[in-house]
Parts: structure tokens; C-alpha cells; sequence
């Protein structure tokens, strides 16, 4: 059924009287129908805008990891002839773009999940288009984060040349994916306070147990060992792969693979939950 | 009585569930709609049918299953049986292309944002928009357009909600109690820009639990009660079913007062045993009668009353009731 038939039916309640449709009614194959993809784009273009102008949100998204660079950058940043300068800042770049990644994902599905993803469906955007809308804006969301640690690195001291910076960068902000997932699939699991209050639990966890803080080695056993399974860990050593050289961190590649794939399942699966749980 | 009126309606007789020829050429056609949550039934076998252009009031008592009707013509409920077609299309399809468009009743906004930042965005998802100008006219928020969402009256919020169900321009505009939170001024203004909506020839379907609001705005009125439909009709029809009189009087027998012409029934008061209380389809022919019978020098304390809406709704459940057994 297509809407081209729609308006062409006459008005003709039987027995009543009612104004003639045609007259007013434009005819809807002349108006053009935006794709689904299209229709998430907007959303996302619209979300991100909103997150950031959101001046508070992003001091802090970026205040705290660049503040962290320049005090571990400070201690430890001449270690190693220099190179510890470059570790600390893809470290930092990539807790801030983590800690943007969790909250943003919390937010945006907060701001949705009280029941205006009900008023999104109804005017149009399918579920899946919200999700994929959600997931842009995030990771349009975390890339002053990441751009600002990188550039205040390089103002400090780190020695990389454009190409392996803008490498690290890129390899950072595509390795995030799996966080913000995780920050939608709280967002849509946990309640309003009880999603941010989980959000900085999974971000000190992930920061922590990733070594992106503190080398993982200085941990014990078990906790390098954990550290191993998690996300934030290789997006760290796939950053530092790009900065300083190496062997490609395979496994990382497939630890990172691996979440992407079972958060996005999550959240797909969640979202149809979450519609139910949204009605009034 | 006219039973003609009521459930099950003429519309669900006649039609047969395997070949349903009015599904393609009707703006809504539901027909053996169930919807459960968990032990609640809000849906229990719901056959409508709306023409293209038809203004039609779905009238019920909360819980009657007004909203779950609604959700499930734009795809946000999924029945559990039964059948949905907008203008031919499942809900899903019709809500996409822009066919349908709801107002939902007290759908969430954004509170952080403002209320053009929140219509551009909506505007900018839908299939077939109408100009975000006319909407913003048409619903009356151009004044609002720079204030923060969080920040507006219940009545605001409302227009707002209004203006979000326009921008798609929809053929099928569904409004679920619309007024809620607006004062009588107000309720006054949106009746009169919704009528300015409807004159372009939508077909419109508004959720209410105001009589007067239902009989002077729709053409046709569908009462709900329980997930069903008790009655269907033209709103004089169900006007008068609903606003049948209450006659009470003291100094005669119930028997006697229900022996009247125009009277339905007739029993002792429950609070108060030494006064009557007639049910009447006609009070005036009950009152003509009244006087003009032995008992005229008897009765004292005569009063006619409109009985309030939750008992007419019991009334009309209550004859559905004795039609189905």
C-alpha cells in the first residue's frame, strides 16, 4: 500500500455529512518520503547539536581527562625518553572519550526513555533509526574529547608526526563504539538516577581495569587478567599501536569486535523492551 | 431505549472477519481488536470503522481502553488478535508515510530544550510535513516557540503536543483527551482551532471522557467501556442515552412510579428508602403523567436530575450487557 491512493478515496461517510477530502488535501506522491537512514541522520545531526551546546556537559566531558593528562604527563611524562608522554595522553584521550561515551549514551537515552521515543515513532522514526541515531550522536559527541587531550599533548611535548596522530586519533574514536553502546544499553536498563550513578561505576571499572590510569602491570594477576577482556584496555594498546609502532594488537581487535557485537544485540533487543516499559 | 444503538454495533454484524470489503477504502477499520496486560484486558474484541472526512468521539470512563485503541492504530501497542488497517495500511506502514498522526495523552516532551528546537527536530522526521509555520499557527504556539518545554503550563504543553500531531500533516489525526489540563478558556480555543483542522477534511478521532465535549465536536460518538464498544451512534443518539433524566420524589410507591409512561424504572433510594428514584427516558411525559394521575396530591419533593456520566456509563453497560445474554 503505498500513500499515492490514500487522499483519492472520496469522502463518503455513509449517511453523513463531511467536507470533501480532495480539495484540501495535497496529494502525497508529490511530497517526497525521507529514507529511514535519512530520518536517522536528522535525529542524530539534531541530538548532537543539543549535547554540544550543552556548555556544562562538555567542560566536564573535557576538563577532567585533560586535567588527568597534565598531572600524570607531569609525574611520569619524561619516563622512557619522552614516550611515556605519548602513552599518558592516548591513555587520557581515551578515558575522556570513554567517560564521554558512557554519559552521553546514559543521557541520550534518558532523555527518551521517560516516553518521548513515543512521540519520535509517531512522527516517524523507527526504533532502529533511534538506535542508530543515538549511536552517531554519541560518537559525534566524543570527538572534542578526544581532539582536545590529543592537541594539548602535542602543545606539551608528545612527538608524533600528522599521519600516526591523526591514525591514533581515528583508531581511538572507532575502538569507543563498544562504550557508548554500553552507555545506551544502561541508559535503556537501568532507571534515571540509578543510569548515571551505573555509568560512572562502568567508566571508574573500565578505566581502572583498562590500565588507563595506571599500567595494568602494576595490578595484580587477576585484575591484568580481567583487564584483558575489556574494551578500554586494547582501545588504549590499539592507540599507542598507531602512536608508536609495533605489532597489531589482533586480539584486541577481536575483544573490541566481540562487545560491539553483543551490546548491539543488547540494545536492539532492550529498545523493543524499553517501547513496552515507556507506556504511560 | 433504542436498542438499535447499541453494542454489538450493526457494523461488527455485518461484516465478516475473513472478507472485510470496508478495510481498504476506510480511513480506520479495527476489527476483533484484544489487547491484554497481564490480568488487565484493555482491548476485548473492538470493531470500528471510520470514514475518510468522519469526526468521531470515542467516549468511555478511564480504563475503558480509549488510549490502548489509539496506540494500537499508530503501532505503539501490538493487539494481541484482531486486525488494523489505516487507509489500507498496517499501522506501522501508515505512521511512517505520515498517514496517521496521534497526540498522545500526556506524551513526553523535552523538558531541557525549547519548544522550536523540539518541533524543528520532530519536523524534521516526519514523511510529508506540513510548513512547521502553519502547524505553529494552526495550534496557536507562536508565542511559546523560544520558552524552555520544562517550563510550560499544563495547558501549553498541551498546544504543544497538538502542534507536534499537525506537523505531519496527517489524514487520520487521532487526539486522546486532548483538553486535559486546560482551563475553560482554553478548552474554548482548542475546540475552535481543532474545528479550523478538521474543516480540511481530516478524518479525526478524539478520546474524551467529557460528554459535552464529544456530542458538540463529533458527528458520530462511540462509547467504551472495558475494552468494548457498548454503543455507537450519532452524538444526539447517544446524547440522549446517555443524558436520560432521574426523577426523585417521596409519597409514593416505587411500583406506582415506575407504572408511568416515560419511566424505565424504579426503586427505593439506596441511601435514603422513603424517596424514589426513577430512571426516565422521557421525563417529561413521566412528569405530564405524574400530575395528571391519582398520584398528584400524594407526591411531594419532586426533583429532576441529569444523572451523572459515570452512571449513564453503567446504565449503557448495563442494557449492553442484557442484549449480549
Amino acid at each position: 500500500m503505498t500513500t499515492a491512493d490514500l487522499t483519492a478515496t472520496p469522502a463518503s461517510g455513509p449517511g453523513r455529512d463531511t467536507p470533501a477530502t480532495g480539495s484540501a488535501r495535497p496529494a502525497p506522491e508529490a511530497r517526497h518520503q525521507p529514507s529511514a537512514t535519512a530520518r536517522a541522520l536528522r535525529y542524530t545531526g539534531h541530538t548532537a547539536r543539543m549535547t554540544l551546546t550543552n556548555v556544562f556537559f562538555m567542560a566536564f566531558s573535557i576538563a577532567m581527562p585533560v586535567g588527568m593528562y597534565l598531572l600524570f604527563g607531569t609525574m611520569f611524562g619524561d619516563q622512557a625518553d619522552g614516550a611515556a608522554r605519548g602513552i599518558v595522553m592516548v591513555n587520557m584521550a581515551a578515558y575522556g572519550g570513554l567517560g564521554t561515551a558512557i554519559t552521553a549514551g546514559t543521557q541520550i537515552q534518558e532523555d527518551q526513555r521517560n516516553g518521548f521515543l513515543r512521540q519520535l515513532i509517531v512522527s516517524g522514526l523507527s526504533p532502529r533509526s533511534f538506535l542508530l541515531g543515538s549511536v552517531l550522536a554519541a560518537s559525534v559527541v566524543i570527538v572534542p574529547a578526544l581532539m582536545i587531550v590529543g592537541l594539548v599533548g602535542l602543545a606539551t611535548g608528545v612527538q608524533a608526526d600528522a599521519g600516526s596522530f591523526m591514525a591514533t586519533m581515528g583508531v581511538l574514536w572507532l575502538g569507543l563504539l563498544p562504550t557508548i553502546l554500553i552507555g545506551i544499553a544502561l541508559g535503556m536498563l537501568l532507571k534515571g538516577g540509578a543510569a548515571s550513578a551505573g555509568g560512572v561505576v562502568v567508566l571508574m571499572a573500565l578505566a581502572i581495569f583498562g590500565g588507563l590510569w595506571m599500567p595494568l602491570e602494576m595490578f595484580p594477576e587477576w585484575m591484568q587478567s580481567t583487564g584483558r577482556l575489556l574494551p578500554s584496555y586494547w582501545i588504549a594498546q590499539l592507540g599507542e599501536w598507531t602512536l608508536i609502532g609495533g605489532d597489531l594488537p589482533v586480539t584486541g581487535l577481536l575483544v573490541i569486535g566481540t562487545w560491539t557485537l553483543v551490546l548491539g544485540v543488547l540494545c536492539a533487543v532492550s529498545l523493543s523492551k524499553a517501547i513496552g516499559l515507556t507506556r504511560r | 431505549m433504542n436498542s438499535a444503538t447499541l453494542a454489538p454495533t450493526p457494523d461488527s454484524l455485518s461484516s465478516s472477519r475473513a472478507a472485510d470489503p470496508t478495510a481498504e477504502t476506510a480511513a480506520i477499520s479495527l476489527r476483533g481488536l484484544r489487547k491484554s496486560y497481564g490480568p488487565v484486558r484493555a482491548l476485548d474484541g473492538v470493531d470500528l470503522t471510520v470514514q475518510p472526512g468522519e469526526i468521531l468521539a470515542l467516549l468511555g470512563p478511564n480504563g475503558a481502553g480509549k488510549s490502548t485503541c489509539m496506540e494500537v492504530m499508530v503501532g505503539l501497542a501490538t493487539p494481541d488478535s484482531g486486525r488494523v488497517a489505516i487507509h489500507g495500511a498496517d499501522p506501522v506502514t501508515a505512521t511512517r508515510s505520515g498517514v496517521i498522526r496521534a497526540m498522545l495523552q500526556s506524551g513526553a516532551l523535552l523538558p531541557d530544550q525549547t519548544v522550536r528546537s523540539m518541533l524543528t527536530m520532530l519536523h524534521s522526521l516526519q514523511a510529508r510535513p506540513m510548513p512547521l509555520a502553519q502547524a505553529v499557527e494552526q495550534a496557536d504556539i507562536g508565542e511559546l516557540m523560544g520558552r524552555r518545554i520544562g517550563r510550560l503550563s499544563g495547558g501549553q504543553a498541551q498546544r504543544v503536543r497538538f502542534a507536534i500531531a499537525l506537523l505531519g500533516d496527517p489524514d487520520v489525526l487521532l487526539l486522546d483527551e486532548p483538553t486535559v489540563g486546560m482551563d475553560v478558556t482554553a478548552r474554548r480555543a482548542f475546540w475552535h482551532r481543532m474545528r479550523e483542522v478538521a474543516a480540511t477534511g481530516r478524518t479525526i478521532v478524539f478520546a474524551t471522557h467529557h460528554l459535552e465535549e464529544a456530542e458538540r465536536e463529533a458527528a458520530r460518538v462511540v462509547v467504551m467501556d472495558r475494552g468494548r464498544i457498548v454503543a455507537d451512534g450519532s452524538a444526539e443518539t447517544i446524547s440522549a442515552l446517555v443524558a436520560g433524566r432521574i426523577i426523585t420524589l417521596r409519597g409514593a410507591h416505587a411500583a406506582a412510579v415506575a407504572a408511568l409512561p416515560g419511566v424505565e424504572a424504579a426503586a427505593p433510594d439506596e441511601a435514603d428508602p422513603t424517596r424514589v428514584r426513577a430512571v426516565c427516558a422521557d421525563a417529561d411525559a413521566a412528569l405530564r403523567a405524574l400530575y395528571a394521575s391519582p398520584l398528584a396530591d400524594q407526591v411531594h419533593d419532586v426533583l429532576v436530575t441529569a444523572p451523572g456520566l459515570e452512571e449513564a456509563f453503567m446504565h449503557i453497560t448495563g442494557h449492553s450487557d442484557e442484549t449480549a445474554a
